[in-house]
């Protein structure tokens, strides 16, 4: 994501330590059994004084530290801390390890301390340096210095300070330099929407007399495709995110579900040519090509692992929709959802080792993963409602998805490890059909 | 004497055919060109209507009729079943003689889902609903040239409600005759 900010990389702070050197806190995201840490953003210092900020317009460090807070709240190996939780005031004392008084976090079981250090900039907002610390070592963990020209920008600098943290962390920052788009209703019609994977930098996409349904990105993050339903005909949307032009198609027969794109950067879909919906995959014209699924029954939804080689979709030939993977180089299919009656909205992981899918449950959707190499399916989602449509983040960590379980539907947030649903705020009007993108 | 043999024998045309052709609504129609004509017993040449423009008028009310009949009756289905049941087909039947008699009419039919299912699943399960009533009237003998089908999923509920007598009424096909 290249942004017109006037956004600076100041100084690659004197004491920043690199952190391979730094043998700090590591967590592995990945791994069975999930390391909770706690974590405390620290009020902003001035960079001159080391006392309370006065010379920064408006309410810049505050806002940040707030943006900072809710950005980290978002990832579930991080447990919040609040100026209460520490021992003595939450006042750090100092911006740089060498003034910070770390016993007293570490007396409150802090285990990372974040600190900002505001200069006046004439003619803009300020010049801030964030930097993270392992309380218990009081090493650096992230030193990032930030020009901020106006307050519309602090939610970039919160981004870009939090996806350089949670790498350094995790060895993955996607989460914050990735994009959401949704469906939004508004009346009776339905648009396509975009937003942060924290609900940040909201954009709607579309504006067309119908609904639009099912949208999905490219592996490069640059299109986005989509099925428009207008008052007589499915039509084909590929919107391009750099010139913002939308081509609308139409395809052979009556029907056109659930779009993706390949690797190769075609669109594949499920057409009704031959009497029942199909996979085939378009060529870059737009003409249909090669067959990718084709059976008596119905066959939609496709998925690509980043590879390619794998292909997940929905098939209802054994008489019940079921999540099935295809390898694209042997041409074998397989079932993979093992249980219930009513499986779909297959996505695969990036590394195409898990799939994630709704399984209705006494007649509700609830999301399960199932793990490639074993087979093991288990539940992820178990709250009120419906959980429908995961996508998988690019790190193949978070899971996003629609769910109802408190009222009208909103996008939410999970992990592979089933984590606590968090809400994705996008504004008034039922949201659904998350698709995650990249950059 | 010859102009009014002729208009009477279209007012009796026209009689016949609003008797027979079933509708109870007929009689609430607007006829009143038609009557006027024959009322006063003014000829096609005194500013009234030709026996061409009444034929049009009548056949343009006959299809009119038409669209509204064969738009009233939905059918409805299972739930993830596309089956047509034995009323389906029954009502299915009316609809292709209606559009056997009025052969300038074409249909497009849509498939609609309840709000159970997933989306996109919905959206494949509207086609093979719009498809099954598609593929009967085809048996019928209607012209596929003259059918459209479109599933629009769960995205446009008949009834609000989360209950099995609103899902009832959402799993169905719809039809919109039109003459094009």
């Amino acid at each position: 994501m290249i942004r017109k900010l006037l956004l600076l990389l100041l100084v690659a702070l004197s004491c920043a330590a690199p952190v391979s050197a730094a043998g700090v806190l590591n967590i592995d995201i990945y791994g069975p059994g999930q390391t909770r840490v706690n974590l405390f953003v620290a009020e902003a210092l001035a960079k001159e004084s080391s006392g309370p900020v006065g010379a920064i317009p408006g309410n810049a460090p505050a806002e940040l530290q707030q943006r900072i807070h809710a950005n980290c709240a978002f990832l579930p190996f991080f447990n919040m801390l609040t100026g209460k939780d520490i021992v003595g005031g939450p006042n750090p004392g100092g911006y740089v390890a060498q003034s910070i008084d770390f016993n007293k976090f570490q007396l409150s079981r802090a285990d990372v301390l974040v600190t900002a250090a505001w200069a006046p900039r004439p003619g803009g907002v300020g010049e801030v340096e964030l930097r993270a610390y392992e309380v218990y070592t009081g090493r650096l963990i992230v030193g990032k210095g930030y020009g901020v020209a106006s307050s519309q920008q602090i939610p970039e600098v919160a981004a870009r300070f939090c996806a350089d943290l949670m790498e350094a962390l995790t060895g993955q920052g996607d989460f914050f330099r990735s994009n959401i788009a949704f469906i939004k209703k508004e009346g009776q019609r339905k648009q396509v929407y975009m937003a942060t994977a924290q609900g940040l930098n909201l954009q709607k996409i579309t504006n067309l007399d119908g609904i639009a349904v099912s949208p999905a990105w490219s592996h490069d993050g640059q299109k986005l495709v989509f099925v428009f339903l207008d008052k007589k005909y499915h039509n084909l949307c590929v919107w391009d995110r750099q010139t913002r032009a939308l081509e609308k198609k139409r395809l052979p027969g009556n029907t056109l579900i659930a779009p993706a794109f390949t690797k190769g950067g075609n669109v594949a879909i499920s057409l009704d040519m031959r009497g029942n919906p199909d996979i085939y995959e378009l060529k870059s014209d737009y003409k249909v090509g090669r067959v990718l699924e084709e059976n008596w029954g119905i066959d939609i939804g496709p998925d690509f692992d980043r590879s390619g080689e794998k292909m997940v979709f929905v098939s209802n030939r054994l008489g019940n929709p079921h999540v099935f993977l295809k390898n694209l180089v042997t041409g074998q299919t397989k079932r993979i959802s093992l249980t219930g009656k009513y499986n779909t909205g297959p996505s695969i992981s990036p590394d195409g080792s898990q799939v994630v899918f709704a399984q209705m449950v006494n007649g509700k959707h609830k999301l399960f993963l199932v793990d490639l190499a074993t087979g093991h399916e288990r539940q992820l989602t178990f709250g009120p409602g419906s959980d429908e449509d995961p996508t998988w983040s690019p790190d193949g960590y978070f899971i996003a998805f629609a769910s109802n379980r408190s009222g009208p539907s909103q996008i939410y947030l999970t992990t592979k490890h089933g984590d606590e649903p968090i809400l994705i705020p996008t504004g008034p009007g039922e949201a659904t059909s998350p698709a995650w993108g990249k950059l | 004497m010859k102009k009014l043999g002729i208009f009477g024998l279209i007012v009796l045309v026209f009689c016949l055919a609003m008797a027979g052709g079933c509708s109870k609504k007929v009689s609430s129609t607007p006829a009143g060109a038609t009557a006027a004509g024959a009322g006063d017993g003014s000829g096609a040449g005194q500013g009234g209507l030709t026996a061409e423009q009444l034929e049009a008028q009548r056949l343009a009310e006959l299809q009119r009729q038409a669209i509204e009949k064969i738009g009233a009756d939905k059918i409805y289905f299972a739930f993830d079943s596309n089956e047509l049941t034995q009323e389906s087909r029954q009502v299915l039947t009316e609809k292709a003689e209606l559009l056997k008699a009025n052969p300038a009419l074409s249909l497009l039919i849509e498939g609609h889902c309840d709000e159970r299912g997933t989306n996109e699943y919905n959206l494949a399960l509207g086609e093979r609903r719009a498809r099954a009533a598609y593929e009967f009237l085809v048996l019928l003998g209607i012209d596929s040239s003259k059918l459209q089908i479109i599933s629009y999923g769960e995205e446009y509920p008949a009834v609000q409600g989360a209950n099995e007598d609103a899902w009832s009424k959402n799993r169905r096909d719809e039809f919109k005759a039109s003459a094009n």
